[in-house]
């Protein structure tokens, strides 16, 4: 068997336009006329049950007594389930143990799941859990990880990267700083809340879920019914959002409505209501970061040594790889010469905090970002040269032993810098500050450089299943999950490029476990990068056939065969591809694949903190600008540039909207959305009447995005690079401009502390604390 | 009760009409319309927003999880369905008009400039800016203007786009359809003779004040409904049932602002987008509206529930305390008592009205409207959001001396409040002579704001203190700092290429 000609695949990358085209979503036109379906829209069968849950109103407590006999006689209730119904295991922990799917005995936050009640309706469901008579005991909360540190409260021991000796040398540094800072949590607020629907067959279950996981659906379904894998099918058409909040903890709605769906025998659906997905599913952790950091006169950072505490709430669930992540960003973008990174576990009686978007990523270099501007108030320098003075130079090693080798994040902050006219609007700004004296002025440019792979190296696999039928029409499946960012139509892309067809003959099929098995979650913005190399992989073995069975059929070489302009261009002959597949198909050549991808060259000892967990980074830089007031502590955006690398795109208008996007839920994550709980540890914010993500008026009016077009140097699916996350992080730099307006009452003298979110409250308390430090110094 | 969706007639017998049933609920289950969403169950996103007809001959846009189907007895609602030719019925009653392209051009260029990431929104966001669209070809407004695109969609959240692509969605289809003269939606109205008074036994629609008064004497626990922006929530979130509702928002008498005798009369029924929209109200206070919840709120939102439901941190209050408002109350009998909306509130969320009573007018001097009057709301968010303090002040001045103070407060106390003595503080002095320090201890003294999710005693008693004092240097001649009107430094400036630091 011969391989497949480069020069073929060459001459269509040079010739087909679309890869790097700004094509429609796959489902924009659904979207628009209301027809895509999501699972709580899926037509509902004859029998169909509703679920509700009751959940524990202590934070932590000792259950004494369930009374759930005035539940069970409620109207139109057909199922009431406690933990010792669960025929298998009762744990749907992601990594570890410890993540009970029905509390046992003790319950461990606000919000954590008792029972759960199946009945004809939604409101029946509801109206009965109202009736249940819960007694507690109550015990100990810990509420944050300042009581956790105290109490000594952690879920496993603290990791530590390492590189030089950070303490002896911030004692030899001219200048010390040290600080802390309170990261926030943040609610994914997915506009879909969480659902699954789950119907059973004659020997199986199918579960359509919301989720970005479909593979551990299945297995958890299986583990808590105590079924066999191939007895579960999980299927995800789209989500409505997930931002992380639907890898592990979609599970909780799919295994509720599988179990009450074996033990009924009839289709049973959990919809979580807005207040409940608030209370009973986890959010960002929120973390406390503690540096010391020794720099030169010129602020060039000589030695770090940085803390990061993480509330991951009562258990594990994806902390590890999240605290582990915020530990290989809080260096961000910067050479930091000799440093310690220690990442510490607090375990509290909150909800068990989860993945969202960055994934501990935001949180690694909120801290880190925060600590350069301190540095540069102290030494009277704009952050900017700050900034630009500790930027990894290519060959610089991070302090997880990575190489980072491209030579890009210079180039695209000189690039934006100028792009901004940062220093003319510094200039500017100035001056303005000079002559109001009720509104002032801010502006930060700051960068990202964020890794991508899976920090789990087993993650970094997928598998695709492609089928061309006999009218020429192909039919796309993977492992990858769409939640509105773009991927089908992407791998879409991929595979109309493969084989020189247009983008409209290729489909791609809901998510299912029966076609494509033991997929990894759609998370770590990994999903073009690996989804779309699978698929590609598929595409070229059954293009290997095809162009074997051209080269023997037409008896011409391999080298004047091209699939191109749907056509089969074979020597002098140009075949329609729909004809040219149904000869093959005649001649008895396979049209379907499955295809297999691994991301290359990734390793890491987590014994000794050293490897290379990624494949290569994402980069890009935003510059914001706001104008706050402080008599109140109000304030606006009013300008954001920002410049970003998705190394070439595979589709600029898909990945313009991932970064607009991003760009804007990290806003909110540090300006309006606070998330606040109550001293015994229930969460004060329910829904969406206290807890405020940004509106269209929030979105700047001066908003550039542009793409920093530069090849992946790493062999990426058609160069591309990953977009999901990063952008979510360029948001750092409106917290920055916020505070660089409050810095600008002490001249620029003083780091006033800010806390995050910047809510008009911390921003005018961040004011007064800059203008009393501008009077004592 | 009958209705019109998307153009075709629905009759709902009584038997199977249940009063708390949501329009929401009748879409999604009862026609099977899975276009429109249920994001939150609370009107704060938007993705239930559905389009009905207002009495003006407009569209209004409508948050259909917090309004009940029985509110809707003989208007229009459009879904997005009904945008869709590809849902064409040829069922020759439903009169759905389409154009020949499948999608409107709200859609269309929503689709064009990757206006939906997730969808789930989408459908909501569509609705809204079709309204708008529609609105602005009724109304002959020619232009795109980027307020009022954002006004119209201030009750829509999207968490995946960051709403630029929307906006220029919004942009590019104002700026190139609007002239085209499609109909999309028809409204289609019952034959007079067919008018009900009630659209069921358990649903009361009274037309007139002497059917509500009848109403108000034969029913045990009447639940008096208006929007029922808030009072839906207790159905669809906590799960409560009302036996049986009385939906006063037809009676037109409730309905209307007037001027008799140097007193403004606004009626309860009054909903937000009627003050904002009425030129007998003056232009400060109808600007501020606008900063009241979203435009679906203020399209059902009234006065009257504003006012009744007591909340602390309620908009209006303030506003109407510092104009010394009198509250007109009816019984069942139509006996009337007049109380000022100082002596209204009792304690939290506790008011003077009896069971049998409603609020049937609010009565604003004229005189107090004209003197100088600031308001000041703030809140988590700008749009859609409750206050975390809100302050309205008014005073009355002769030759720069201040001869009488109104200062009133939501968000400082159990109910809304009046700031007594440090309006006593401020009789008789001179507006550019005034001690702030006095002020300040003083209103410190009389304040006592908790500290909740939406702000800490220190900040909601700093803002006491620091928004009077704007108010009264804005009163005394300072330029108003609105830092929302606040424009990138980039205007001013041209591009230099020395421009390095």
């Amino acid at each position: 068997m011969r391989k497949i000609n480069h020069h073929t695949k060459g001459t269509l990358d040079n010739n087909s336009s679309i890869i790097g085209e700004a094509i429609i979503h796959d489902s924009a036109i659904k979207h628009v006329s209301g027809c895509a379906k999501y699972v709580d829209d899926i037509s509902e069968q004859e029998g169909l049950l509703h679920v509700a849950t009751g959940f524990s109103t202590q934070a932590h407590a000792k259950i004494k007594k369930i009374d759930l006999s005035k539940v069970r006689n409620a109207k139109d209730v057909i199922d009431v389930i406690i933990s010792s119904d669960i025929p298998g295991l009762n744990d749907i922990a992601p990594v570890f143990d410890g993540d009970p799917l029905l509390a046992d005995q003790t319950v461990n936050f606000y919000g954590q799941i008792i029972f759960a009640v199946a009945a004809l309706s939604y409101k029946a469901a509801h109206k009965a859990v109202a009736l249940a008579v819960v007694e507690y005991e109550n015990l100990e909360p810990i509420i944050d990880i300042a009581e956790s540190k105290k109490k000594n409260s952690y879920l496993m021991p603290p990791k530590i990267f390492k590189s030089g000796d950070a303490k002896n040398s911030i004692k030899k540094s001219a200048n010390i700083l040290e600080s802390e800072l309170q990261i926030p949590s943040q609610e994914h607020f997915y506009l879909e809340s969480q659902v699954a629907l789950a119907v059973p067959s004659e020997d199986s279950i199918t579960i359509h879920s919301s989720s970005q996981h479909p593979s551990e659906i299945q297995k958890l379904v299986s583990e808590v019914l105590d079924l066999p894998l191939h007895s579960i099918q999980t299927e995800v058409r789209r989500m409505g959002g997930a931002f992380g909040g639907k890898e592990s903890q979609a599970a909780i709605t799919a295994c509720i409505a599988a179990l009450f769906a074996m033990r009924c025998n009839r289709p049973v659906k959990h919809r979580m209501n807005r207040r409940d997905d608030f209370i009973q599913t986890g959010k960002r952790h929120p973390f406390l970061s503690s540096y010391k950091v020794g720099f030169d006169g010129n602020g060039k950072i000589e030695a770090v040594d940085i803390d990061l505490y993480a509330d991951c709430g009562c258990s594990m669930d994806l902390s590890i790889g999240i605290v582990q992540r915020a530990m290989f960003h809080a260096d961000n973008a910067y050479q930091y010469p000799n440093v310690q990174i220690k990442g510490h576990f607090c375990k509290t009686n909150k909800a068990s905090n989860t993945a969202f978007r960055g994934f501990g990523g935001p949180q690694g270099m909120l801290a880190c970002e925060s600590m350069i501007d301190d540095i540069a108030r102290k030494i009277g320098l704009d952050p900017l040269i700050v900034r630009k003075k500790n930027l990894y130079k290519p060959g610089d090693t991070t302090p997880y032993g990575q190489e980072v080798d491209e030579n890009i994040l210079l180039p695209l902050i000189e690039k934006l810098e100028d792009q901004s006219d940062y220093w003319l609007r510094r200039r500017e700004i100035i001056e303005f500050n000079q002559t109001n004296e009720y509104l002032k002025k801010g502006i930060a440019l700051t960068p990202v450089k964020f890794g991508i792979s899976f920090t789990s190296k087993h993650l970094n696999q997928a598998g695709a299943l492609v089928h061309i039928y006999t009218d020429g029409s192909i039919l796309l499946n993977h492992g990858g999950t769409e939640m509105g960012q773009g991927l089908f139509i992407k791998v879409q892309q991929v595979v109309a490029n493969a084989f020189g067809v247009s983008i409209e003959r290729v489909k791609s099929s809901a998510t299912r476990t029966d076609k494509v098995p033991n997929t990894s979650p759609t998370a770590a913005s990994s999903g073009s990068d690996m989804n779309g190399m699978a698929a590609l992989d598929a595409c070229n073995q059954i293009k290997k056939k095809l162009v074997n069975f051209a080269v023997s059929y037409f008896n011409i070489d391999e080298s004047s065969i091209y699939f191109k302009n749907n056509h089969i261009i074979a020597g002098k002959e140009k075949i329609p591809f729909e004809d040219f597949i149904n000869l093959a198909y005649l001649n008895r050549i396979q049209l379907s694949s499955t295809g297999y991808y691994k991301t290359p060259k990734i390793w890491f000892d987590p014994d000794t903190g050293k490897g290379r967990p990624f494949y290569y980074f994402a980069n890009g830089a935003a510059c914001s600008e706001v104008t706050i007031d402080i008599t109140t502590g109000q304030y606006r955006v009013n300008q954001v540039d920002i410049l970003h690398d998705t190394g070439k795109s595979l589709n600029p208008g898909i990945d313009i909207g991932q970064i607009e996007g991003g760009f804007i839920q990290g806003m909110g994550w540090l300006t309006t959305e606070d998330l606040n709980w109550d001293e015994k540890g229930k969460i004060n914010c329910q829904g969406p009447a206290t807890y405020k993500i940004p509106t269209a008026f929030d979105t700047p009016s001066i908003f550039n995005v542009e793409l920093y077009n530069q090849d992946n140097t790493e062999e990426t699916i058609h160069k591309s690079k990953a977009v999901g996350e990063p952008p979510f992080m360029l948001a750092i730099s409106t917290w920055c401009a916020i505070r660089d307006a409050c810095s600008s009452l002490s001249n620029y003298k003083y780091s006033p502390s800010l806390s995050a979110p910047a809510t008009n409250e911390s921003v005018f308390f961040a004011a007064e604390d800059a203008l009393k430090n501008k009077m004592t110094s | 009760m009958k209705l019109f969706l998307n153009g075709k007639c629905y009759s709902i017998r009584d038997e199977s009409f249940d009063p708390n049933q949501t329009l929401l609920d009748f879409i999604r289950h009862d026609c099977g319309l899975k276009g429109t969403k249920e994001g939150c169950a609370s009107g704060d996103c938007g993705a239930c927003t559905v389009i009905s007809n207002n009495e003006k001959g407009g569209f209004e846009t409508v948050n259909a999880c917090i309004s009940l189907l029985g509110s809707f007895a003989e208007k229009n609602i459009f879904t997005v369905e009904a945008l869709d030719s590809s849902t064409k019925n040829n069922d020759s009653h439903q009169t759905i008009s389409l154009k020949k392209n499948q999608l409107n051009a709200i859609q269309q260029s929503m689709v064009e400039c990757h206006g939906s990431q997730c969808g789930f929104c989408t459908p909501g966001f569509v609705m809204s800016l079709t309204c708008l669209l529609e609105n602005q070809k009724i109304y002959n407004e020619k232009k795109f203007d980027l307020d009022k695109t954002l006004d119209a969609i201030s009750g829509n959240l999207c968490r995946c786009t960051g709403y630029k692509s929307i906006l220029k969605a919004a942009e590019k289809a104002i700026t190139e359809k609007l002239t085209h003269h499609n109909q999309n939606l028809i409204i289609e109205s019952f034959p007079k003779e067919d008018a009900l008074t009630s659209a069921n036994k358990n649903y009361l629609i009274p037309r007139n004040e002497d059917e509500l008064q009848k109403l108000l004497k034969d029913i045990p626990k009447p639940e008096i409904f208006a929007g029922g922006t808030d009072k839906t929530l207790k159905i669809t979130q906590d799960f409560e049932e009302f036996i049986s509702i009385i939906d006063i928002s037809r009676i037109d008498s409730l309905k209307q602002i007037l001027l008799i005798d140097d007193h403004i009369h606004i009626g309860p029924c009054v909903t937000y987008e009627q003050l904002e929209k009425n030129e007998l109200l003056p232009l400060k206070f109808r600007k501020f509206i606008g900063q009241i919840g979203s435009t679906q709120i203020r399209n059902r939102g009234t006065v009257g529930g504003n006012i009744a439901n007591a909340s602390p941190i309620a908009d209006l209050p303030p506003i109407l305390l510092s104009w010394n408002a009198e509250i007109i109350i009816k019984d069942s009998s139509n006996k009337e008592r007049m109380i000022p909306i100082k002596d209204f509130y009792k304690s939290y969320r506790v008011t003077s009205l009896a069971p049998n009573e409603y609020i049937s007018n609010i009565k604003v001097p004229k005189e107090s409207m004209e003197e100088h009057s600031s308001f000041f709301k703030i809140s988590k968010r700008y749009e859609d959001d409750i206050s975390t303090i809100m302050m309205a002040i008014t005073l009355k001045l002769s030759n720069q001396k201040i001869i009488d103070s109104k200062l009133a407060f939501g968000g400082v106390a159990e109910i809304p409040i009046r700031a007594t003595k440090t309006e006593a503080f401020l009789i008789d002095k001179r507006i550019d002579d005034l001690s702030f320090d006095d002020i300040n201890s003083i209103i410190d003294s009389e304040i006592n704001p908790i500290s909740d999710v939406r702000g800490s005693k220190s900040y909601r008693k700093s803002m006491a203190k620091n928004l009077i004092k704007r108010a009264i240097l804005e009163i005394n001649g300072l330029k108003p700092t609105d830092v929302f009107k606040s424009n990138s430094i980039i205007f001013p400036l041209k591009k230099s290429p020395n421009a390095k630091n």
